[in-house]
């Protein structure tokens, strides 16, 4: 199973992990509800066992925001006190015992899975597209038009993954994270070091 | 007012302002209903690459389910969605983003999504929002029985 753990506990964390792999689960492990939300949205994982107390976001609210949102996927809660919200599908009591554990992960299914069909013909002209896009965005270097040049990577990166050009969008990712964090000095830097990544990148 | 629901009369809106988005996501969805066993498999699809576009487009198809980006050159998704919302109710929108902040799936919720899915698209994902619309509609044909 791909389980989603979310819990701002470190050591019990890892403790889930390595019990968790040790049985043959995937585990992705994040600290709060709001980046469980995040990751719970990206529909890898079948199960998503939530600690009730967490900082930025609370188990609670994250569940009922997913649930909000159509999410139907089985969310467990994991709390030493008793839990009384609906939403979840099942209430797992602190401290866990990963035999009690794997006893009751087993009664939820895998969640249905499906490969994204690319068509040749698409994928070809969606590579022409990024060449177009790199040129454009060299273009936009030279001339320091920055807000220009921060939203077409921004297309690059909502759009790359989805035809298997993943390194561009993780690239475009890394930008918009230094562009966030750099002035304007190292902007330049930044968007040098995304332009000399995606031209060393392989496309086809 | 609640528009009356006919079984297979589906339409499905795509706004994004990346016609390749568009087309792949139409490739998927035409390929899941027909692999995926769901219930509803007779659409038409329409395409909008813009916030002014994709308005008018509903107004004149008044689609079922929409694919709507949130980031579109000349407005915001989350805002078209209050529009769309207020000329058709029932109608089931997926907000897409390339961002999953906090702050974008709240609005979203706020604004009457019903489902958000963050880019890049997967089958996965596209197959989880057909199975809550697929309910939806469900849902939809029951009371409007």
């Amino acid at each position: 199973m791909n389980l989603l753990f979310a819990e701002d506990d470190a050591l019990l964390a890892q403790l889930f992990q390595l019990q968790a792999q040790q049985a043959g689960h995937a585990v992705c492990w994040v600290e709060n509800g709001d980046a469980a939300v995040q990751q719970a949205l990206s529909y890898q994982h079948d199960v998503i066992l939530m600690d009730v107390q967490m900082p930025v976001m609370d188990g609670v609210s994250a569940m009922q925001l997913l649930r909000q949102l159509g999410f139907d996927r089985p969310i467990v809660a994991m709390s030493a006190e008793d839990v009384v919200e609906t939403g979840f599908d099942l209430v797992l009591k602190k401290p866990l015992h990963w035999d009690q554990v794997q006893q009751q992960l087993s009664q939820f299914q895998l969640a249905p899975s499906a490969v994204l069909q690319v068509p040749l013909e698409l994928k070809n002209a969606y590579i022409q597209h990024v060449e177009h896009a790199l040129r454009q965005l060299e273009q936009l270097y030279h001339e320091e038009k920055w807000p220009e040049f921060a939203a077409l990577v921004h297309q690059l990166k909502g759009s790359a993954g989805s035809f298997g050009l993943e390194q561009i969008s993780q690239f475009a990712h890394q930008f918009q994270i230094s562009r966030e964090q750099s002035g304007d000095e190292e902007l330049r830097a930044c968007a040098m070091l995304f332009l000399e990544q995606c031209k060393a990148c392989k496309l086809k | 007012m609640q528009t009356k629901i006919k079984l297979r009369d589906q339409k499905i809106l795509l706004v994004d302002d990346l016609d390749y988005n568009r087309q792949l996501l139409r490739h998927n969805l035409t390929a899941l209903f027909s692999q995926h066993n769901l219930k509803y498999k007779a659409f038409s699809y329409f395409q909008a690459h813009n916030a002014s576009s994709a308005l008018l487009s509903f107004s004149q198809q008044s689609p079922d389910l929409v694919f709507l980006d949130i980031e579109l050159p000349d407005g915001s998704g989350i805002e078209l969605l209050k529009r769309f919302k207020e000329q058709k109710p029932e109608c089931f929108v997926v907000m897409v983003s390339g961002v999953s902040t906090l702050d974008n799936v709240k609005a979203s919720i706020a604004a009457g999504a019903a489902s958000f899915i963050v880019k890049p698209f997967t089958a996965d994902k596209i197959l989880a929002v057909l199975r809550q619309f697929e309910r939806h509609y469900d849902k939809l044909l029951k009371t409007a029985e």
